[in-house]
């Protein structure tokens, strides 16, 4: 009798803890929204069901996410408050928050085993720092306006809004804090890097007389470049493709010589990522899409009836 | 020498009937009178007083007598919605402050905006002796620019009156009237970060006068300075009154710096902007009259610590011309502005803007209708109508009124140059109200109660929303605001209390609340008054107020002691000693915009 209730125990402790994992890693694992107008983050599950309760509040003009196996870091810009970083617990408990003082202007967030990666726009920095405490390991320094950071190997990719015609990305060597920069054109803000190391760099323009272009560099030397007639956003590449947004649209280009494919019409695109087998593309004005990486341009709307102004995701 | 006052404001009295025993007539105060003479004085609503002239210098104070007419026709415009008067004291903006919550301020570091408790500052009418100071880009009037000598009163006002005015715009109207009594007034104000002085004479048919205005960097709690949030205005003003005609012209220039919001400082980002108003009015008999109005402002923003830098302007010019009729039954008001506008940030703009409206009121059983219609090159038809009319129940009298109204957008709205944060939207409808409303008052012996109480019903009401990444105004649809003000005022002997207590929710489709509308908002003061000396306290409470229509984030409930002030009236000079905020409480205005911490203010106004 003993041994049947134990086992029954056992068998019943099994259950419920597969049960918890389970539903552990249904929460987790999905699209983690960051809502620059509610300055929140919402979570979309991998069915693609979405919440319209907020996960968390994020801090004064929230700028990135990303999300890794325990935790939720969050940069806030300032803009209205304090500028900061902020670690949550995967449940939207905030545990720690960094306040990096006024004009610092937290932007991009990068993240490896042991650091956090955070570009610090007004600052003209990217601050390292461990990613228990957020104590700050490093402040690497001389980088005009930095934008969005990549991590590729040993190296840290860094876009620049450096809007002269001149502007530059930077490669900074995680182990010696080497800088070096690669000259690709007015406001290189974002970056994205295939798997055989070829960096994309979208390069938004001026605001003014330069317009947007895409370019390609390999071994730090720009080998393609292909010009918009309007000011760009994000970037990412996969397979042989390369999408970059701008305003109103969602262009596919080949990754072999930039040629535009084809074109999405979407309003106000924000960001663009992979998820499994699927291209998410979020947007400033409420919608979100979703399409296959085999047929990128045919895209199907989802997304919760609030309708998520996104600024920026993370798919985990 | 004899001067009369009225016994609660203490402003002088200037015409007044002596009666003695051998003559009785109406003379001008102060006057003179035989030492050891026994004499009456009395005036029209006043109680009559008799004494006996045993001084040099008499002070005679008159208390209220209210006088019965059985009918009245009343012609002025805005009787029915008018919601308060206010003296100016030392201040322009300060004095509009005082008008909380009735009138909320909304602080943008040096700059203000004023709106109408669950409305916008598009909604809100400024003019000088009714005449509007038109500014179609925004709407929004640097108070700063107007020379406080210059303004006497206040008279803040609800609903579509702009529309007698030669505008349309439904929120109400705060008309600063102007000095009109002979004589030099003057003004010094300072405190730990400001120097004013402001100077006006009026003598016969000429006035004139010029202000100076130098704020140095605001002192926020704590004692911590915020850099570059200096300000200077100065200006000057010319008045010419004959046969009938009157000419008046402001001209005044300004200089700010803009510390930007939290978090985005600014260490020399700079603001200029000017104001030109030029007024003439001609009136041919008590009936019809002209008014003639050019305004001209113009706008300089550099700001080179912003990607891309800044270097912006803007300029807007408006010709205003009205002929109105006025007879003892109804009053008709014909006429038609002329906007333009250009700058760095906006698109050429030009408008015009007819208008016709016309407005009735019976005084027996209080009916008062308005009726409006206009058309603007840049918008659809509108108009505006209003019908109101008085009842009575036992002691309580009613005033019962429906309107509609349409508000046009601004220049702003319609026209802002795309760039990283905003852009117009050239597609944007009018807004549309329409509203019940029942005003009540009751007086007793000590205590008087007003109650206003109703709802606006927006179909279309003209939000900042993000679009496409970028705030872009839209037409929010079905917008509801109920609403309910309570006041409440009770006088005993030396004590004056005043509660404004108001509950305005502006309710969204979504069941969201519209962001900066507090619902519940109330303000307390108590006056103490012995003598000539005059003690005050003033409260302000604001509920939670969201920052986003996503009602994600909001400034939080506060109780603000506002002011503590103190006044010492003598009859040509007033001292007032004030501490602003004395708790030295940390307030955000707008998200990311402080107001200040503890200040310390004297302010000396002189009228000779």
């Amino acid at each position: 009798m003993k041994k049947e209730v134990f086992l029954t125990l056992a068998i019943l402790i099994a259950v419920l803890s597969s049960c918890s994992l389970f539903n552990n890693e249904v929460r987790n694992e999905g699209i983690y929204i960051l809502d620059w107008f509610a300055e929140a983050v919402y979570v979309i599950d991998s069915t693609l069901v979405s919440s319209s309760i907020p996960l968390l509040l994020a801090g004064d003009g929230p700028s990135d996410i990303i999300v890794n196996d325990s935790n939720i870091f969050i940069s806030n810009s300032g803009y209205g408050g304090e500028a900061s970083i902020q670690k949550f617990s995967l449940d939207g408990n905030l545990l720690l928050e960094k306040v990096t003082g006024e004009n610092t202007s937290p932007g991009y967030l990068e993240f490896d085993d042991e650091n956090i990666y955070m570009s610090l726009w007004l600052d003209n920095s990217v601050a390292v720092m461990e990613k228990e405490s957020l104590s700050l390991v490093k402040t690497i320094t001389g980088i005009k306006a930095p934008q969005e950071l990549v991590l590729y190997e040993n190296y840290l990719y860094v876009g620049s809004s450096d809007i002269s015609a001149s502007g530059s990305i930077y490669k900074i060597d995680l182990e010696t804090w080497a800088l070096s920069s690669i000259e690709v054109g007015s406001n290189p803000s974002y970056i994205d890097i295939s798997d055989n190391n070829e960096i994309f760099v979208s390069c938004v323009g001026d605001y003014d007389s330069i317009k947007g272009k895409v370019v390609k560099i390999v071994e730090e030397s720009v080998v393609d470049r292909v010009n918009f007639n309007s000011y760009l956003g994000k970037v990412k590449c996969f397979d042989e493709y390369v999408i970059v947004l701008d305003a109103m649209n969602a262009y596919l280009l080949s990754s072999d010589d930039l040629s535009i494919i084809d074109t999405i019409n979407m309003s106000s695109p924000s960001d663009v990522d992979l998820m499994n087998d699927k291209v998410i593309f979020s947007t400033h004005v409420g919608k979100m899409y979703v399409s296959d990486k085999t047929s990128v341009t045919e895209v199907t709307e989802f997304g919760s009836e609030y309708g998520f102004k996104t600024i920026e995701m993370f798919i985990k | 020498m004899v001067y009369v006052f009225d016994y609660e404001t203490r402003e002088s009295l200037n015409f007044v009937v002596i009666e003695t025993g051998e003559r009785r007539e109406q003379v001008y105060s102060p006057f003179l009178i035989e030492e050891g003479k026994s004499f009456s004085v009395e005036c029209i609503g006043y109680e009559k007083k008799s004494l006996i002239s045993l001084k040099d210098t008499i002070k005679i104070f008159l208390k209220k007598n209210p006088i019965n007419m059985k009918e009245v026709f009343v012609f002025s415009e805005m009787i029915k919605n008018k919601i308060k008067t206010k003296k100016i004291e030392n201040n322009v903006s300060k004095t509009l402050e005082d008008f909380f919550p009735l009138l909320q301020v909304r602080h943008y570091n040096r700059s203000k905006t004023f709106t109408l408790s669950g409305m916008s500052q598009e909604h809100i009418l400024f003019s000088i002796d009714g005449v509007p100071i038109i500014n179609q880009m925004s709407r929004i009037v640097d108070i700063d620019m107007l020379s406080p000598t210059m303004i006497e009163s206040a008279i803040l006002s609800k609903n579509s009156n702009s529309a007698l005015l030669g505008e349309n715009l439904f929120g109400g109207i705060i008309n600063l009237t102007t000095v009109k009594k002979k004589g030099i007034t003057s003004i010094a104000d300072f405190s730990l970060n400001s120097r004013v002085f402001s100077v006006n004479g009026y003598f016969g048919s000429f006035n004139g006068g010029f202000f100076s205005e130098r704020y140095s960097d605001m002192i926020m709690t704590k004692g911590n300075i915020l850099a570059n949030s200096d300000k200077i205005v100065f200006g000057y003003n010319l008045g010419l009154k004959f046969n009938g005609i009157d000419f008046s012209l402001l001209n005044s220039f300004g200089e700010s710096g803009d510390p930007g919001i939290k978090g985005f400082r600014y260490a020399k980002s700079r603001i200029k902007n000017s104001l030109f108003i030029l007024t003439s009015t001609l009136s041919f008999n008590n009936q019809l009259k002209t008014v003639s109005s050019v305004t001209k402002s113009s706008y300089f923003y550099i700001n080179d610590e912003i990607q891309t830098p800044a270097h912006d302007s803007s300029f807007f010019n408006s010709i205003l011309s009205s002929i109105s009729y006025y007879n003892k039954k109804a009053n008709a008001v014909l006429s038609c502005q002329l906007n333009s506008s250009e700058g760095t940030k906006i698109k050429r703009s030009f408008e015009i803007f007819p208008s016709i409206s016309a407005s009735a009121e019976r005084g027996r059983f209080g009916i008062n209708c308005l009726a409006g219609i206009a058309k603007s090159t840049n918008a659809n038809f509108i108009y505006s109508a209003i019908g109101t009319f008085d009842f009575f129940f036992k002691n309580l009298k009613f005033n019962w009124g429906l309107k509609t109204s349409v508000r046009r957008p601004t220049f702003n709205e319609l026209y802002w140059i795309k760039d990283a944060f905003a852009q117009g939207n050239e597609n944007l409808n009018n807004e549309i109200v329409y509203g019940v409303f029942i005003d009540s008052k009751a007086e007793k012996k000590n205590i008087k109660i007003k109650i206003q109480t109703g709802f606006n019903y927006y179909t279309s009401l003209i939000k900042w929303t993000p679009v496409e990444g970028l705030y872009t105004p839209m037409n929010l649809n079905n917008v509801l605001n109920p609403f309910v003000v309570f006041e409440i005022n009770y006088k005993y002997a030396f004590l004056k209390t005043e509660n404004i207590f108001s509950i305005s929710p502006n309710i969204m489709p979504n069941l969201k609340m519209v962001p900066y509308s507090p619902v519940i908002t109330d303000n307390f003061r108590v006056n103490l008054s012995s003598g000539k000396s005059f003690f005050d306290i003033i409260i302000n409470y604001s509920g939670d107020s969201y920052i986003s229509s996503a009602n994600t984030k909001k400034i939080n409930q506060n109780i603000f002691i506002k002011e503590i002030r103190y006044k010492y009236d003598l009859s040509n000079l007033s001292l007032i000693l004030s501490v602003e905020n004395p708790f030295d409480m940390t307030l955000e205005s707008v998200n990311g915009y402080y107001l200040e911490g503890r200040n310390i203010k004297v302010s000396i106004k002189e009228v000779l």
